[in-house]
C-alpha cells in the first residue's frame, strides 16, 4: 500500500463515521489537492469507501454538488488491519534497514 | 481534446444574494457538528476513564463539550434568520465569542492532557482545529453577507474559478470512461469551486493535478470493473 493511500486511510480513520469531500480529504492526509481521486476510486472500488452526492440542489445552492466519502463499515475493519500490517512491515524495514524507516545510521 | 458541457455548469447564476452565505452557513454546521461530537466524545471518555476522580481536566472537558453543543445548535438556526441583519449579527456575535472561548479552551485541554493523557490531547487538540475551521468559515459567511460583491461573485463558477482550470477539469473527464464522466466531472467541478476564493493559480495548479491524475483515476475506476487484481494502490 502506497504511502499516500495510508494517508487517505488514516485522515478516514480519524472519525470513521465522518463523511468527508475531495478538499476534506486533502486537507486532513497533507495531500496537495487533486491528487487523491484515484485513491478514493480504488478504495470504492474494493468496498472501503461508499459515497453519495451531498443532498443539495445546485442550482439552489449556486455552486455543483460535493461528493462526500466515508468508510464502510468493513473498510473500517479493513483499513485498521492494512494500516497495522502496513505499520508491522515498515518497522520490520527499519530493523533491517534502520536508515529507510528513519532510524539511526 | 474538446472539453464538453459539464451538468450543471455555465447556469448557475440567477440565485439569492444569499445564496452564498446559506452555503457557508452549511458548512459551518457541518463543521461545528464535527466538533461537537469530538467535544462530547472526549468529556465522556475521560469521565468514564476517570470514574470517581474530581479533576480540572475533566471539568474543562464538560465545558467544552457544552460550549461547542451550543454553538452548533445556534449554527443550525442562523440561516433561517438570514434576511434579518439584527438578528444575524447578534447570532454571529454569539458564534464569534463562543468560538474564541472554545478555541482557547481545547487548545488549553490539550496542553493539560498531553502529560496525562497523550490521545485525549490529540482529540482536544482535533476540537480545537476544528473550532478554527469553524471562525474561518463564519469570518467567510459575514463578509459574504456584509459585502454585496461578495456575495453575489460565488454564484457564478464562471465568474470567480479560472475559465483554464474549468476547462482543464472538463478535460480530463473526457479520459474517463463514458459512464462515469459526469459524475466525476461535476466532482472535480464542485472541488475547484471550493477554491475560488483562492488565487487563480492555485485554480490552475488544482485542475492541473486532476488533469494529472486523471489516468490513474482511470485505471482504478476501469479496474473496478474487470477484477481487483491486487495491484500496488
Amino acid at each position: 500500500m502506497t504511502l499516500p493511500t495510508q494517508l487517505v486511510l488514516r485522515a478516514f480513520l480519524e472519525e470513521p463515521t465522518e463523511e468527508l469531500y475531495g478538499l476534506e480529504v486533502c486537507a486532513r492526509a497533507q495531500l496537495a489537492s487533486g491528487t487523491i481521486h484515484p485513491i478514493l476510486a480504488r478504495l470504492e472500488s474494493v468496498g472501503w469507501l461508499v459515497s453519495r452526492w451531498e443532498e443539495a440542489d445546485p442550482h439552489e445552492q449556486g455552486r455543483p454538488r460535493r461528493r462526500y466519502y466515508r468508510l464502510s463499515p468493513d473498510g473500517c475493519v479493513s483499513a485498521r488491519a492494512a494500516l497495522a500490517r502496513a505499520t508491522a512491515d515498515r518497522n520490520a524495514l527499519g530493523v533491517l534497514r534502520p536508515g529507510l524507516a528513519g532510524g539511526a545510521g | 481534446m474538446n472539453a464538453e458541457p459539464l451538468p450543471g455548469g455555465p447556469s448557475l447564476a440567477a440565485e439569492s444574494p444569499y445564496s452564498h452565505a446559506v452555503s457557508l452557513a452549511g458548512d459551518l454546521v457541518r463543521t461545528l457538528a464535527r466538533a461537537d461530537i469530538r467535544a462530547k466524545d472526549l468529556a465522556h471518555g475521560l469521565a468514564l476513564r476517570r470514574s470517581r476522580v474530581i479533576s480540572s481536566d475533566i471539568d474543562l472537558a464538560l465545558d467544552l463539550a457544552e460550549a461547542v453543543g451550543n454553538l452548533h445548535i445556534a449554527a443550525v438556526r442562523l440561516p433561517s434568520v438570514i434576511d434579518r441583519p439584527r438578528v444575524v449579527a447578534a447570532r454571529t456575535a454569539y458564534l464569534v465569542k463562543g468560538l474564541a472561548y472554545a478555541s482557547t479552551a481545547a487548545g488549553e485541554l490539550a496542553l493539560q492532557l498531553d502529560r496525562v493523557d497523550p490521545r485525549g490531547g490529540a482529540q482536544a487538540r482535533r476540537v480545537a482545529q476544528a473550532c478554527g475551521e469553524a471562525t474561518t468559515l463564519l469570518d467567510r459567511f459575514t463578509t459574504a453577507l456584509h459585502s454585496p460583491g461578495e456575495a453575489a461573485a460565488p454564484l457564478t463558477t464562471r465568474r470567480r474559478v479560472s475559465p483554464a482550470a474549468q476547462w482543464l477539469i472538463g478535460s480530463a473527464a473526457l479520459v474517463l470512461p463514458a459512464a462515469d464522466r459526469a459524475r466525476y466531472a461535476e466532482e472535480w467541478r464542485g472541488e475547484l469551486w471550493d477554491l475560488a476564493a483562492e488565487p487563480r493559480r492555485r485554480h490552475l495548479l488544482h485542475a492541473l493535478r486532476v488533469a494529472f491524475h486523471a489516468w490513474s483515476t482511470r485505471r482504478a475506476v476501469l479496474s473496478a470493473r474487470r477484477d481487483d487484481d491486487g495491484g500496488e494502490w
